[in-house]
């Protein structure tokens, strides 16, 4: 499928070709990122799934163009992706919001690099609040708000000026497990609400699945793709897909791919 | 009110009252000649003096120009040199011969070239206090913009900020918190710059009143200036204070305020 030249039309929003990156350490290469290659459809939700430490964030700087492509291709809508781009969004491991700004303020930062008018940001802001349901919280400081309120808020942030591809770097991981099941459903339906791309990384097996129409497995560091799953559950999900066999399989293949040493790699990603 | 005020501040009222006790004695039992120790009823009555003919005003007001003058000058080239040398590390390694020079060197020491070169008016003033507060801003302007975390600087160019906009958005209200430590010490500071000209040569100021009055003997106008003195350097640190209440009132914790609030 690389290899044809596809019309425009039918180009993915995001295509990621023999990215290789290595980090410097001492003088020699500390390889992070080998050999991946994959592609993002518009409008899908495709979770990245890997062990600690195995370059997660590291690929999601790629992709936010923070960081230089040294090897392979990264394209954003049908060009090599050099810097950040406009229509890209990205939400960081910890919330990252400015402490001296209110909720509001936070949220219409990019607007204001933007240019856009005090009131016209203001405006899209407050929507933004009511959608993610801090109202009444507009002129709270960070200090004052709750991990996963200030989660939100970074959520906000980043859909506020309509990126169309949204990058998600574990954004619930400091969360506990009660307030990350429920930003789950936030998340779902602020993404059909927007129907923006979305990219997140995560070591949960579980909010992969739950979410991702398509989960990609990566290698202990460096990391390598070992396995692409196409999530069979239907939309709009329950909680109970998590009860279903077929869950519990797609559970165990994963883990295996993870698991599994580099040699054993092939048979692996055949699957059943 | 007021007396739960003064309640709540009774040690500092008993310490206070106790000086002032300690020296009312000892100026009367000792003794000693007026000139070298005056009673507070004559620093009292020399203040009032010194406050109705409008001199000790005139001269505070004369310091008053050269310390904020100074400050002002002191800052505005600090504050952009600072953001060169963070920006362009390079500048750092070439300017810091000068800046280790300039702080071996006592600006008392200074003092006397610099009216040598720039007479004793104003100018020379100014000149050796923006060279105290200088230092100080410098040195907090480049620790705060360097304190300034990594991520912070992503989010800002995940949202194509341009570097004026990094520096209105991130790095000014980022590095305030620094800055404003740096300007808390520079205007206590810029207030010893100012003395110490007027010590070398002048012909007002508070400095020049102290020079003057000791020259006559006359202890108790020192006392009166020393004091207007302190109530300059501890005025600009109250007003610093005062704007870092107001602009840094984000970074006070939660707890405080709902302290307060009770
Ligand atoms: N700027 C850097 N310079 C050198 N090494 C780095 C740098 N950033 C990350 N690394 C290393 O690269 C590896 C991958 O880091 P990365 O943060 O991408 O992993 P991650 O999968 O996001 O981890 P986590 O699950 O803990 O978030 C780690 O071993 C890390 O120490
Ligand atoms: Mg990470």
């Amino acid at each position: 499928m690389a290899q044809v030249i596809l019309p425009r039309q039918g180009e993915p929003l995001l295509s990621v070709r023999g990215l290789s990156l290595a980090y410097e350490n001492d003088g020699d290469p500390f390889w992070v990122l080998q050999d991946l290659s994959f592609n993002v459809e518009e409008g899908s939700f495709v979770a990245i799934l890997g062990p600690s430490g195995c370059g997660k964030s590291t690929l999601l700087r790629v992709l936010a163009g923070l960081l230089p492509v040294p090897q392979g291709e990264v394209r954003f809508d049908g060009a090599p992706l050099r810097e950040p781009h406009p229509d890209i969004g990205l939400v960081f491991q910890h919330a990252n919001l400015l402490p001296w700004r209110t909720v509001l303020e936070n949220i219409t930062l990019p607007l204001e690099i933007r240019g856009i008018s005090q009131n016209e940001a203001q405006r899209r802001a407050r929507e933004m609040v009511a959608l993610i349901g801090l109202q009444g919280f507009e002129n709270t400081l960070p200090r004052d708000l709750s991990g996963g309120m200030a989660q939100r808020v970074a959520l906000a942030r980043a859909l506020v000026y309509h990126p169309r591809l949204l990058l998600l770097d574990e954004p619930f991981a400091p969360l506990d497990a009660l307030t990350r099941e429920q930003m789950w459903g936030e998340l779902l339906r602020l993404w059909t609400h927007t129907r923006v791309t979305i990219v997140m990384v995560t070591h949960s097996m579980t909010e992969a699945l739950v979410l991702a129409d398509r989960v990609l497995v990566l290698s202990p560091r460096p990391a390598r793709l070992r396995l692409t799953l196409d999530v069979p559950f239907p939309r709009p999900r329950t909680e109970d897909i998590r009860y279903t066999a077929t869950f519990g399989t797609l559970v165990q293949r994963i883990r295996e791919a993870i698991l599994s040493v580099p040699s054993h790699n092939t048979r692996q990603e055949k699957g059943p | 009110m007021v007396l739960k005020r003064l309640g709540h501040y009774l040690p500092e009222t008993l310490a206070v009252l106790l000086g002032l006790g300690l020296w009312w004695t000892l100026s009367v039992w000792t003794d000693l000649p007026t000139f070298i120790l005056p009673t507070p009823m004559d620093v009292y009555r020399k203040a009032l003096y010194a406050l109705t003919t409008g001199l000790l005003w005139r001269h505070f007001w004369a310091t008053l120009v050269e310390v904020l003058l100074g400050l002002a000058l002191g800052m505005s080239v600090a504050l952009p040199l600072g953001y060169l040398m963070h920006k362009f590390t390079p500048l750092e390694r070439i300017l810091s011969p000068y800046l280790v020079a300039s702080q071996a060197m006592p600006v008392v020491a200074i003092a006397p070239l610099l009216i040598i070169w720039f007479g004793p008016g104003l100018f020379s003033k100014v000149l050796i206090c923006a060279l105290i507060v200088f230092f100080p801003m410098l040195v907090n302007t480049v620790v705060g913009l360097g304190n300034i975390p990594e991520e912070w600087r992503d989010l800002l160019r995940v949202l194509h900020a341009s570097w004026w906009q990094i520096l209105w958005y991130l790095e000014w209200p980022a590095a305030l918190p620094v800055i404003a430590g740096g300007l808390r010490i520079g205007a206590t500071l810029s207030v010893i710059g100012a003395v110490v000209g007027e010590f070398v040569a002048a012909d007002r100021g508070l400095g020049f009143l102290i020079n003057a009055a000791r020259g006559r003997y006359d202890t108790a106008m020192v006392f009166v200036a020393l004091a207007a003195l302190m109530l300059m350097a501890l005025a600009l640190y109250g007003t610093v204070r005062l704007l870092e209440g107001r602009l840094l009132a984000w970074q006070s914790n939660a707890t405080s305020r709902v302290h307060q609030g009770l």
